[in-house]
């Protein structure tokens, strides 16, 4: 039946993209490093010289001149431009803005494919977490003696700072990016994202954040946290300032990339993907992106005024200037919790199209789920100031906020019911997705009832700024969101490398990573059980056997993701070529060739069930048919070959 | 293909409704609930044996309220969490594909929902909830009770310093006897009397910080230029440590003192000295 | 095979590179390699209330880290010509149950401490200081600019308006619980830091305090002194460790 050309194969003119042509990520950095260079030149001579706000002025237009000038240089703002100017974009810039003809060098370009944004998104991804985790190191090597000296205080705080906001960054992307990117258009049925230009825009964006994050450790280093309480960070050196532009600038990239998912799943779903007939996959990358809206904002505001406060002498978080902490703190807040479920609810998705592939069953209660999350999302916005019990602020809201917090675990709960639903009675195929799929719901249990500990006013009060808190949280993202997330990555790869994943390599990591999580996070749970504070450097020798096991357990489960690392990047180098369609699932990514086409599909789907009809009567077993003639379809089979 | 070719939800719900009846009275509801029932009591069993183990002693009811919450919730949270653990242990247990990797298994039964199950789930955690609730707002409002002659101490942070100044004020302690501290004491250390209930007046001098003596149970930051309040009435002879909770800069980590609950008597002799001696000494004193 | 030799060696770059990371925060981590400032016993005697081995440290508290000291050499090295530090180092290590005489020549001016309760000399034997001014040392206390700050002698308080720096000094946790050393040093030539330098020439405090070491840990000392920028004054210097803060390491 494939008779039509790839698009891929189309030859272009030698002009078409016009300027795209010369633009890729050197010519993005000369420009962000050139107009930084000029800006800090300017900065230097002129506002440098303010006693009090010199050097956060000059790093604050240095680094804003970084992040436009490499925006500039890959391509961001083209189009913009272009259209003021009254030069369209023809069909043939277009198609070489998705790629055509450029080989690999696609993935180095402000390139408007998705899949190539999904993949670009992913590798992100990988150095991202790479970051946090070697920072993750340097922090349980200081805490593996009481009294070490390997950090000093400073480089310590900076260390733990960095660590806590890569690894927010990475996990708020690690699924919204790629694979709601990569595969999520794939499964409505869709060409593309509904704008295509702000899909490479979110992920250049994001890049261009990254290197003023990493500049922190070269000017000081942050010492408030990654969640910078003022008036602390206000106090803090021109690290902050940097800090504060990665988050000005991620913001504007999730807004951007939140927007673009929310309309491309209300607009391009294909024929007959109706509301409920959507994985849940779209639907929790439909919520999270949502959340995200309301979520990041907000932190966009509130570092916008810590700019203004630090380079500026106003003083909207300085108390001492008719400022407040708390004002920081609530700001903040509103949008950290939600921001939790930003990153948590798209892998809970993607976790459920893993157990329902693998134990070869319907997902259990759809509608439910569908509900919960929305739930989850909507409750998860007015229960900031469980993060404030014991602030001092409105004790009187101690109350209400218990409530809400508690109520979270009502929708949470539907989650696991849907899990154990779905795995009940299933023909459980342990393939390597399923094995993360397992660990999930173990981590997800542990830091759900460790929670409920810390939502209770009492106990937090016990709790609060101890490694109690820090174990809890580990296990609900890095256990419970990054576990989905890797359940996620091991199926999708096949669709999106083509090749298929070394399953042995992966196990030997998986073990790994299941285990030195376990042994980190529960000796630091003890830690927390016996009163031990979070982030401080050196700590009292009656924590040491405890630290002393939870270092041990992070090089153990540092080895298992670096193992995991080199299972994928050996895999996509010389893996086995991947079938269409390895699970026998049922959702449109799968329906479709390896590698995907441009465009996606050869022929358009129509959509006649949810995707999840195994084990049902023949007629609910079809997801989708192809073409306009396509009325046979075998259960499992690929039609469009 | 048109729309009424096509199955909902709920027709399918109705057709496998009995085979879901039948499903509740199997070998697999039995080997799962066994699963869940071990679980179960190893849950309940670790809540209350266990996790009172894993914490300090206490040295105020504040601190004993939040040993007791570990070991409730944990006993009240044990049979939902066993449940779902229970589920995911049996179906692992009874993967049977083990031999055949390369290709999937046959589908399992097509179970979409089921109305018992999901009913009786929301209703037996909203039930839960309920409780968790119920059970934070008493322990929180019992701890809010304000006791009319508490002893008033000022707590303030500094980065990266604890101060502790005990106004001059008429101290009643046990036994209606009274203490009158004619001038303001200042302390680099936290040293209170047994059984008298204390206000804490926090503050801060600089940044944000966590007022935390620990084996109190209780904690509220130090803000500038705002004053929290926190109440607790230490119970225990001993020391313990009052940490910052709150990342406050370069030594958050050294910013600890020690806390020192001592006899009334070794408290009105340590204030009849001047309240310049280690407090330790006097404790050594009267134990010679 | 080809796996495992694979991931092992996946394991080994992955360790080596995170290890040379880590060495490169480890290095700069301490900013600069200051050598800790070593004291040993010159006889036993009884200053401290008890027989104990006498050991002497003399450090000084410098307006210009930039700088160097009387003896030429460099008080912080690479010190910021904006902020003052503590030399010639921030480390210093007594052996354990040792008498320690510390003279710290302050040669910074000072204003206003946030906190009256670092004026009040604490954790030294006797609780007391004694101060030897030297030239004229104009503190914010004076209501006439000119006017000699009167402080000299014996003190066990300093006003908050006296103050240049202070050396506040506590355990590690864990070790020695209770321990709480605190000693303002007198502000030093005029508080509107002009007639400041970092050697004799210029006016000078010299603080002399005994304490007694207790068992072997280290402890961490900071100037609780807002000499820095931002709020409270706490900010830059304040924060970089090494210009005024440090430890005494008790061997």
């Amino acid at each position: 039946m494939m008779s039509t050309a790839l698009l891929e194969d189309t030859v272009l003119s030698p002009t078409a993209g016009r300027l795209y042509r010369r633009q890729n990520a050197l010519t993005g950095l000369l420009f962000g490093v050139g107009l930084a260079v000029l800006g800090w030149f300017i900065a230097l001579n002129t506002v440098q010289s303010n006693e009090n706000f010199g050097s956060d002025m000059t790093v604050a237009v240095t680094m804003t001149c970084w992040v436009i000038g490499f925006n500039i240089g890959i391509g961001t703002f083209n189009a913009v431009f272009a259209w003021v100017l009254g030069h369209d974009q023809s069909r043939e810039d277009e198609l070489y803005g998705a790629g055509v003809s450029q080989g690999r060098s696609r993935y180095f370009k402000y390139c408007t494919d998705h899949k190539v944004v999904g993949t670009q998104y992913l590798i992100l991804v990988f150095v991202l977490f790479f970051v946090g985790g070697t920072l993750a190191m340097m922090i349980r090597t200081q805490l593996l003696t009481p009294n070490s000296s390997f950090l000093s205080p400073q480089t310590y705080n900076a260390v733990v700072s960095i660590h806590g906001m890569c690894m927010i960054i990475a996990t708020i992307i690690m699924v919204s990016g790629p694979f709601a990117n990569f595969i999520m258009p794939i499964m409505i049925g869709a060409k593309d994202m509904a704008f295509p230009r702000l899909n490479a825009m979110s992920f250049w964006v994001v890049v261009s954040a990254v290197p003023p994050l990493l500049a922190t450790f070269f000017v000081g280093g942050v010492n408030a946290g990654w969640t910078t309480y003022a008036p602390l960070s206000v106090q803090d050196g021109p690290a902050m300032i940097c800090f504060a532009i990665t988050i000005i600038t991620f913001v504007v990239s999730v807004t951007v990339a939140g927007i673009n998912t929310l309309i491309t799943v209300l607009t391009m779903r294909a024929k007959g993907m109706t509301f409920s007939r959507m994985p849940i996959f779209v639907w929790a990358s439909v919520i999270g992106g949502g959340l995200g809206l309301y979520a990041m904002p907000a932190f966009l505001l509130a570092m916008t005024l810590m700019v203004a406060d630090k380079a500026t002498g106003t003083s909207f978080f300085v108390a001492d200037q008719g400022g407040s902490g708390w004002l920081w703190e609530n700001v903040f807040w509103i949008m950290g919790h939600p921001e939790v479920y930003v990153i948590l609810i798209p892998p809970v998705g993607a976790l459920m199209e893993v157990l329902s592939t693998f134990s070869r069953k319907p997902v259990f209660a759809y509608k439910m789920i569908i509900g919960a999350m929305t739930g989850v999302a909507g409750l998860s916005i007015m229960v900031w100031a469980h993060h404030m019990f014991t602030t001092g602020w409105a004790p009187d809201l101690a109350g209400p906020f218990m409530l809400t917090t508690e109520l979270i675990s009502i929708p949470t709960g539907i989650i696991f019911l849907a899990a154990i639903g779905t795995l009940w009675r299933g023909s459980n195929w342990v393939r390597l997705p399923m094995y993360f799929g397992f660990l999930f719901i173990w981590n997800f249990i542990v830091g759900g009832v460790t929670g409920i500990y810390l939502s209770d006013v009492p106990a937090d009060n016990y709790f609060h700024g101890n490694m109690f808190v820090t174990a809890h949280f580990h296990y609900t993202l890095l256990g419970g969101a990054m576990i989905a997330a890797t359940a996620g990555l091991c199926y999708w790869f096949p669709k999106v490398t083509g090749r298929m994943l070394d399953e042995r390599v992966g196990r030997w990591a998986f073990w790994l990573i299941a285990i030195g999580f376990q042994v980190t996070y529960m000796a630091q749970f003890y830690e927390g059980f016996k009163g031990m504070p979070r982030r401080v450097a050196n700590y009292d020798p009656v924590f040491r056997p405890e630290n002393l096991v939870s270092s041990i357990g992070a090089y153990v489960l540092m080895a298992g993701w670096v193992v995991l690392l080199y299972a994928l990047v050996s895999s996509w180098r010389n893996g086995a070529i991947a079938p269409a369609n390895p699970w026998s699932a049922k959702s449109l990514e799968w329906h479709t060739e390896t590698p995907v086409p441009l465009e996606n599909f050869l022929q358009d789907p129509l959509v006649i069930n949810d995707p999840y009809g195994y084990g049902g009567v023949a007629s609910e077993q079809i997801h989708a048919v192809f073409g306009a003639h396509a009325h046979h379809g075998a259960n499992n089979g690929d039609h469009t070959s | 293909m048109s729309s009424n070719q096509l199955h909902n939800d709920d027709s399918i719900l109705e057709d496998l409704a009995p085979e879901v009846d039948r499903d509740l009275h199997s070998k697999h509801v039995r080997g799962t609930a066994l699963l869940w029932l071990i679980m179960t009591v190893g849950g309940v069993l670790c809540g209350i044996y266990l996790t009172p183990r894993l914490m300090p002693h206490m040295f105020a009811k504040e601190g004993r309220d939040a040993v007791l919450t570990v070991q409730v919730f944990t006993v009240v949270a044990a049979p939902v969490a066993a449940l779902v653990c229970a589920v995911a242990l049996y179906s692992l247990l009874h993967t049977r594909h083990r031999a055949s990797l390369e290709h999937p298994p046959k589908d399992g039964k097509p179970l979409r929902g089921n109305a018992l199950a999901s009913g009786a789930w929301l209703i037996v955690s909203t039930l839960l909830v309920v409780f968790l609730l119920f059970w934070g707002l008493t322990e929180w409002s019992a701890q809010q009770v304000v006791h009319a002659d508490s002893l008033t101490v000022n707590v303030v942070g500094n980065q990266w310093v604890w101060d502790f100044e005990i106004p001059a004020q008429k101290v009643r302690l046990e036994g209606d006897k009274s203490l009158i501290i004619t001038k303001a004491i200042s302390m680099s250390q936290l040293n209170l009397p047994i059984d008298v209930p204390v206000t804490f007046n926090v503050t801060s001098k600089d940044v944000t910080h966590g007022f935390w003596p620990v084996n109190l149970g209780i904690q509220v930051d130090a803000n500038p230029r705002a004053t929290t309040t926190v109440h607790a009435t230490p119970d225990r002879l001993g020391k313990f440590v009052v940490r910052c909770s709150q990342l406050c800069g370069l030594n958050h980590a050294y910013m600890y003192t020690e806390a020192n609950i001592v006899s009334d008597s070794t408290f009105e002799a340590w204030v009849a000295g001047g309240a310049t001696k280690p407090i330790g000494s006097l404790i050594a004193k009267g134990a010679a | 095979m080809r796996r495992l030799v694979g991931a092992g060696g996946a394991l080994l770059l992955a360790t080596v590179v995170i290890a040379a990371i880590g060495v490169g925060f480890s290095a700069q981590s301490y900013s600069a390699p200051i050598p800790v400032l070593k004291a040993t016993p010159v006889g036993t005697d009884g200053t401290c209330g008890k027989q104990a081995p006498r050991v002497h440290l003399a450090i000084g508290a410098y307006p210009d880290s930039s700088g160097v000291d009387d003896q030429g050499n460099a008080v912080h090295p690479g010190g910021n010509p904006d902020w003052p530090a503590f030399g010639p180092s921030n480390e210093y290590s007594v052996p354990a149950g040792s008498c320690v005489t510390m003279t710290v020549t302050q040669y910074d001016s000072g204003e206003l401490l946030n906190n009256a309760y670092f004026g009040k000399v604490a954790g030294t034997i006797g609780n007391k200081i004694h101060i030897e001014s030297s030239g004229t040392n104009v503190s914010h206390c004076a209501e006439e600019p000119g006017a000699p700050a009167t402080f000299a002698g014996d003190v066990t308080e300093l006003q908050p308006c006296e103050i240049g720096h202070t050396f506040t000094m506590r355990p590690l946790p864990g070790v020695s619980p209770g321990f709480f050393l605190n000693v303002p040093l007198p502000v030093a030539g005029n508080y509107s830091g002009e007639n400041v330098g970092n050697t004799k020439d210029f006016p000078h405090q010299t603080v002399t305090f005994s304490f007694l070491a207790g068992p072997k840990g280290s402890y961490s000392w900071n100037c609780e002194f807002p000499c820095g920028h931002g709020v409270a004054s706490f900010g830059a210097v304040m924060g970089a460790y090494g210009y005024m803060s440090g430890y005494l390491h008790v061997i």
